[in-house]
């Protein structure tokens, strides 16, 4: 029982986490935080429907075209909605209400091609389940767990150790020095959007086999993954990582151990409790000031 | 001359206002628009105590919904389990609105602009969980709590009135507070917090204020509502109210007195438009509210007011040489 | 807030533009607001003769499959009763309103319904919860409306005579459920629900239900309706090692449930609360989908040559014509349910009076699409028989067939289970 708890929570953790990344990348390179995780999600797991199911490419074709189309997108955002917005000098509320806006379209377009049927992703592997220490999971399960930690990795990686990584964190900190460095700060912003989406993208495509594609389906995933975005330090690749990791964690113990009734008010109630107890994260991470 | 000119005005807007309901139950032969105005009039006051928060003091709150729905709970259930007489209950639950508000703010308030809207999130997802499933059932949980009417307001025509008075008090109060030292204060607060606190104002008092009274006017808000409309359900809690207030402050214009009427008022009738679209309502509703936010950031208001302006320069610009003078 | 770029103009030039402006803005504003006001409040008043039926139906969100497929089943209908007449010679016109899945929307929207005075019935959701909160306003309005949900919770009111329902309830179903369990020859069961009004009321019933009759409930579990990952639950029931597990839960998260337990090696027999639709089967997986059992009216098909039942053949053919594609959901079994038992009501009515068509539904008996709609016993219901089936590889069999055919002998040797 316990072994079961323990995996399967780090297998939704993970997914938090996946998601938590592509928050704290945006926060990292643009300072600024996008609504609309979770719903690209969704809007990965049904391109990737279309490529795999609808026009029968192959796994990876379909996962890169995913992830290109997701880049594409979040690129499309930065530069038609993010930057516009930014050179208008609005209040950042405007930025907000911007990502909450096109998560709405995301979250009702589908609809017009798909129904609002649940649609069945199929199987990416040919065998359908794998038992890893006695716990039998569905092969996309342990595959979204592994997928999501070495993205974190290379996530960090590209962030500190390349060249462009480290421009987008200069500016991200302070644009007009950045831009005074040489450095192309819109060009920087635009990937972290595009990476960001592409990253969510991916754990789209991972879920769908598990949970089918809905028009709801990332909705409460990306909440989610805003708590673990925030309980590991907002901004911080681990961080993210380990956050979500906890939020899966307890959720599924509590739903084992206790009840299935409270998970979702003591994820809710974990989130408000680190944001006034301890804002900067497990991590530390010093992005989140106080006035 | 100018003083004549305020006061044929507010004569005037006086009696539109008075006309209107009667006005659209000739034109419509039913008090379907009355309704829609009486939703619109529980919005005004909900959508302004959020521009005290968000207009006047600067903080963000996505989850206002949760004081909403706060304080439709707040009078539902003190009349169902204690049948106590609505006069109590309502300011009742403007009050208990405010101090849910105040225990929120005290640590909410030193969190920076994004992650305050986090955290007002989240505080709107636990009002959710909790009403949802709450201990014991004692909110009805999944049901909602269905509500009794105010007796005297029998059609929706008076309960315009009623609302109508209310929304009055309510703008009144708010005139006076953004042109007292306190929201002299909030201000301040929002302008410059550092510059604020060098000026001896108690931020952190005053942020916690500026949550409390805008929780009381939306607490209020919400249990006029719940009274309207006789039945409310924890989902309102949800992110999605809060944001509609959000989008009608900003679609009207924050921190002033009309932005949020404005506001209010487009948003439902767009509401109302869209209605027919079925399916597609919320997709339209997303479209239409990304358009707005590129197009006009300022609002409908500031929008018109901008074009207004260029269009001025520009016939002005025509003019310069002869009318640069004659108008002192 | 507002800049003049021009220098060399007067300051006094600048709060001219400035109050000019602001005049200006004023006035246009409140011409554009009077204008919309008029134009969104001025709605036409229609004369002809017409049965006007508004609708309000979750079109949009999670499980809003349900409400789209209800809404074809009503729109085929209508097409066919206008096509033989319409209610007593008046053409029937359908006005659908979306709830966005919504109880307060719900309500709103009902309210506008009856404050327009436009309509002369109500179908309401397949969401019980919005049902629960919107029929109070239609009772107390005297419409005479029909619920399309599953849930024992609105119908237990007596007093809301203007209410009706031709689909099935699940409070009469779940006894049926534990006979089931019976016959099968259990002792035990865990359950699942979810925390909706449909799943935790049937869940109660159920509950109740297994009380009465000696089977023992080992655990009960909740989850909430936005679920993805049920690991906690399912170890707690798995832990009591119950002999079958009956599913109360809603939309998405049945597939996900069914294959998470299989996942966990429960091979054994489970109940579920409704009929464990092709999408539930698509995303549970067609091999996890083995041995669902559950009493309903009647099932989805993938195919018309699998149905033999010659009205449900019949209504799925025209669909097909209609829609191109089979229903997606029994949802829309449940609208054409309802729309057949109000033309019946209309034909014996004689008149579209409100109250004659209130009045006239206890005369009411027709064949509805699973088994006989009979609202004769005067409790405002239509089903009160239901036919019992068990899912195995994609096929839904009648139970007694199966059990008939060695198909539980065959459930053990597949499963290697003792029960």
């Amino acid at each position: 029982m316990f072994s079961y708890l323990l995996v399967n929570g780090m297998i939704i953790g993970g997914i938090y986490g996946l998601i938590a990344l592509g928050y704290s990348l945006i926060y990292r390179a643009s300072g600024l935080m996008s609504f609309v995780q979770g719903d690209i999600i969704t809007f990965g797991a049904y391109m990737g429907l279309t490529f795999y199911k609808v026009l029968g490419l192959s796994i990876y074709a379909s996962l890169f075209l995913t992830f290109a189309c997701a880049f594409a997108l979040g690129i499309v955002l930065e530069k038609g909605v993010i930057r516009v917005l930014l050179n208008k000098n609005v209040m950042p509320i405007y930025i907000v209400l911007a990502t909450i806006a096109i998560s709405f379209i995301i979250q009702n377009a589908p609809q017009a091609y798909y129904g609002t049927v649940t649609q069945r992703f199929p199987q990416v592997f040919s065998k359908s389940s794998i038992t890893v220490f006695g716990v039998t999971n569905q092969t996309e399960a342990y595959a979204c767990f592994v997928v999501s930690v070495v993205l974190m990795f290379a996530l960090h990686i590209f962030m500190t150790k390349t060249k462009f990584g480290t421009a987008m964190r200069a500016a991200a900190m302070d644009p007009l020095a950045a831009e005074a460095c040489g450095i192309n700060t819109s060009l920087s912003t635009g990937v972290t959007w595009g990476l960001s989406a592409g990253i969510a993208s991916v754990a789209g495509m991972l879920l769908g086999p598990m949970y089918g594609v809905y028009t709801m389906l990332g909705a409460t995933l990306g909440r989610k993954g805003f708590a673990g975005a925030v309980i590991g330090g907002y901004g911080n690749m681990y961080g993210a990582m380990l956050g979500g990791m906890i939020l899966g964690l307890v959720e599924t113990f509590t739903a084992g151990y206790w009840s299935g009734t409270y998970k979702n008010f003591i994820a809710y109630a974990i989130l408000l409790l680190f944001l006034f107890i301890k804002p900067t994260g497990i991590f530390n991470e010093q992005a989140i000031q106080d006035v | 001359m100018v003083n004549n000119k305020k006061l044929t005005n507010a004569l005037v807007l006086a009696v539109a206002l008075v006309a209107l309901p009667f006005l659209i139950r000739v034109i419509n032969g039913n008090e379907y628009g009355v309704m829609i105005m009486c939703i619109m009039l529980v919005y005004i006051i909900a959508v302004s105590g959020l521009d005290i928060l968000f207009g006047y003091s600067g903080q963000i709150s996505l989850g206002h919904a949760a004081f909403f729905v706060i304080g439709a709970y707040t009078t539902g259930l003190l009349n169902i389990y204690f049948d106590t007489p609505l006069y109590i209950t309502i300011p009742l639950a403007a009050v208990f609105s405010a101090i849910i508000g105040g225990i929120i703010a005290y640590p909410a308030s030193k969190l920076k602009f994004h992650f305050l809207s986090l955290a007002t999130i989240a505080f709107g997802e636990l009002v959710f969980n909790f009403l949802y499933v709450s201990p014991g059932g004692f909110t009805k949980d999944y049901l909602g709590i269905q509500v009794i009417g105010i007796s005297f307001l029998t059609d929706y025509t008076r309960w315009y009135f009623f609302l109508l008075f209310w929304v009055t008090l309510g703008l009144l109060a708010k005139h006076s507070l953004v042109n007292s030292r306190t929201g002299r204060a909030f201000i301040a607060i929002r302008e410059n917090t550092h510059a604020a606190n060098g000026m001896g104002i108690n931020v952190h008092w005053n942020k916690i204020l500026a949550f409390m009274i805008s929780a009381f006017y939306t607490g209020l808000s919400g249990a006029l509502f719940v009274h309207l409309i006789k039945y409310i359900s924890p989902e309102t809690a949800k992110q999605k109210q809060s944001v509609l207030f959000l989008t009608m402050l900003l679609f009207g214009g924050s921190g002033s007195m009309w932005g949020p009427i404005i506001g209010v008022v487009i948003l439902e009738i767009l509401l109302e438009l869209i209605r027919p679209f079925q399916e597609y309502q919320m997709f339209f509703y997303g479209a239409l509210l990304l358009v707005v936010i590129i197009a006009l950031p300022g609002g409908i208001y500031g929008g018109i007011k901008d074009a207004l302006v260029s269009y001025e320069r520009r016939k002005m610009g025509k003019n310069l040489p002869k009318s640069g003078d004659d108008n002192a | 807030m507002l800049r003049c770029g021009c220098t060399g103009r007067g300051q006094a030039t600048q709060i001219h533009i400035l109050k000019g402006v602001r005049d200006m803005a004023r006035k246009c504003m409140t011409v554009l607001l009077v204008l919309m006001l008029v134009v969104t409040m001025g709605s036409v008043a229609y004369a002809a003769p017409e049965f006007r039926i508004g609708t309000y139906l979750q079109l949009t969100g999670s499980n809003s499959v349900v409400g789209n497929s209800g809404r074809q089943g009503i729109d085929l209908a209508v097409k066919h009763i206008n096509a033989n007449g319409g209610f007593n010679g008046a053409i029937v016109v359908v006005t659908h309103y979306d709830t966005a899945g919504s109880t307060e929307e719900a309500v709103k929207v009902v309210q506008k319904m009856i404050a327009n005075e436009a309509v002369d019935a109500v179908i309401g959701s397949i969401n019980s919860n919005e049902v629960s909160a919107a029929i109070p306003y239609l009772n107390e309005a005297q419409i005479y409306n029909f619920g399309l949900g599953t849930s024992a919770t609105w119908m237990q009111d007596t007093s809301r005579i203007w209410t009706f329902r031709a689909s099935a309830n699940n409070g009469r179903i779940a006894p049926q459920d534990v006979d089931l369990i019976l016959k099968l020859g259990y002792k035990n069961v865990a359950i699942i629900n979810g925390t909706d009004d449909t799943g935790k009321s049937t869940a109660d019933a159920f509950e109740a239900a297994c009380k009465e009759k000696g089977i023992a409930v080992t655990t009960r579990q909740q989850c909430d309706s936005e679920d993805t990952d049920f690991t906690g639950q399912i170890l707690q029931i798995l832990s009591t090692d119950p002999d079958c597990i009956f599913m109360s839960l809603i939309g998405t998260t049945f597939g996900p449930f069914v294959k998470q337990v299989r996942n966990m090696g429960y091979k054994g027999m489970i109940g579920c609360k409704e009929c464990f639709s092709l999408e539930y089967q698509n995303v549970a997986g067609a091999e996890n989908s083995n041995y669902v059992f559950y009493a309903y009216p009647y099932v989805g098909y993938t195919d018309i040559a699998d149905c033999n039942i010659p009205i449900m053949s019949e209504y799925l053919k025209n669909f097909k014509a209609e829609f191109n594609e089979l229903p997606a959901h029994e949802g829309a079994y449940r609208g054409w349910d309802t729309m057949m038992s109000m033309w019946e009501a209309a034909k014996i009515a004689g008149s579209n009076d409100k109250t004659a068509l209130r009045d006239a539904m206890v005369k009411v008996k027709i064949a509805g699409l699973g088994g006989e709609l009979d609202f004769t016993k005067g409790d405002r219901e239509g089903y009160s028989q239901f036919y019992s089936f068990v899912l195995v590889d994609g096929s839904n069999y009648l139970i007694d067939d199966w059990l008939a055919a060695g198909g539980y002998d065959k459930y053990l040797k597949a499963t290697g289970r003792n029960r």
